[in-house]
């Protein structure tokens, strides 16, 4: 029947102008007369996030100054502690405003070598007196 | 005819005699008892003499692949021991030999004694080699060294045209050079004065060695020092 008003637009519907244009009743009536209106919880929420904003401002910031101050000098950061000396590498990649030397790794090739020395030297001294000793317990020959 | 039986009966306990004689000489050992107490004694001696000839031996063939093992040796002191080694080793193995042929108790009694004192391998020529063995290591150090502290010289120069203050870093580095070259003093007097060193010196003076050890531990200890000091200088410089 409806089918039918509709297709040849000669009957009346039933519905009208005013039942139309009225609001949903679905809707609250302030959300439907004041939207701009905030809740105390909708204020919380913005200054979290204000809050945050700034955060994140303060931090970016304090990021960037301390890397400027560190490159120029100003602020230097701890250096790992060498664990031996003969670890040691003056041509190894520090924070250090003096930049390293070509002769850097010569020196290091020199201390490396110092430090296989001394090591060898370490262990012939103790192989070398109980070598001593021994040979002190068997010096004597019998003439008898 | 009586002239001829007497002369028959003479004659033929004349060589009676002498045959039994003869007899009982072949059935008696061929020394008193005490030459038989020698020729044990003698036995005596050349079994322990050649027990002490062995210990030597042994004792060289250790040394020997120590030498050839070793590292930091000169080219000059490694063949001038290994040398030594061998000489002493032939010269036992020979003695042995003259040991075993010996016949008398005075012959082989020198022998023994010439164990000792014509190779003195344990008073002289095993603390011989191990010194001289520390003391290459430790030139083998002083050179690695003298040649960091001429290069962190030219560094610490730099750094003080390019105005940084270098002055503590420099005082660390005359230490340092003080250190190596208190070291260097003793490893080249240990080096010249114990290569040299033959057994007829020890038989001389049984002193000949003393010292020399202890002489080697204070270089060591002065290198150890240096070595400390050019870690300070390489950090100083990182850090200028």
């Amino acid at each position: 029947m409806d089918n039918d008003a509709q297709t040849t637009g000669s009957l009346q519907t039933t519905t009208s102008p005013e039942v139309a244009a009225a609001p949903s009743p679905i809707l609250a009536p302030a959300e439907a007369t004041t939207p701009t209106v905030s809740t105390p919880k909708a204020k919380t929420s913005k200054r979290l996030v204000w809050a945050l904003v700034a955060l994140i401002v303060m931090t970016l910031s304090g990021v960037g100054v301390y890397a400027v101050l560190s490159k120029s000098g100003v602020v230097k950061t701890s250096q790992q502690p060498s664990s031996a000396a003969a670890t040691v590498d003056p041509t190894a990649s520090s924070p250090s405003a003096t930049p390293a030397s070509s002769s850097d790794s010569a020196i290091t090739t020199d201390l490396q070598s110092a430090d296989t020395s001394l090591n060898q030297s370490s262990t012939d001294q103790s192989s070398g007196d109980s070598a001593l000793n021994d040979a002190s317990q068997q010096v004597s020959v019998p003439t008898n | 005819m009586k002239y001829l039986l007497r002369t028959i009966i003479v004659a033929t306990l004349g060589v009676s005699l002498v045959a039994g004689s003869a007899a009982f000489a072949e059935t008696l050992p061929a020394t008193t008892t005490t030459t038989g107490t020698q020729q044990q004694r003698l036995a005596t001696i050349k079994e322990k003499g050649n027990e002490e000839i062995t210990r030597r031996i042994t004792a060289l063939s250790k040394l020997s692949s120590v030498l050839q093992s070793a590292q930091k040796l000169t080219a000059s002191d490694k063949a001038a021991l290994t040398s030594e080694v061998t000489s002493a080793t032939s010269g036992l193995n020979t003695l042995k030999v003259q040991l075993d042929n010996e016949t008398t108790l005075d012959g082989a009694k020198t022998d023994v004694q010439n164990i000792a004192s014509e190779y003195r391998v344990f008073a002289l020529v095993m603390p011989k080699v191990h010194l001289i063995k520390i003391a290459d290591d430790q030139v083998t150090a002083e050179i690695a060294l003298t040649n960091a502290a001429a290069k962190l010289q030219t560094r610490l120069t730099s750094l003080q045209s390019n105005g940084k203050d270098v002055s503590a870093l420099l005082t660390t580095l005359a230490d340092m050079t003080t250190n190596i070259t208190n070291a260097q003093k003793i490893s080249t007097l240990v080096q010249s004065s114990v290569i040299s060193l033959q057994p007829t010196d020890y038989n001389k003076d049984h002193g000949v060695l003393q010292g020399y050890n202890a002489q080697l531990k204070a270089a060591h200890a002065d290198l150890v020092k240096a070595r400390q000091d050019a870690n300070v200088i390489v950090k100083g410089i990182a850090a200028l």
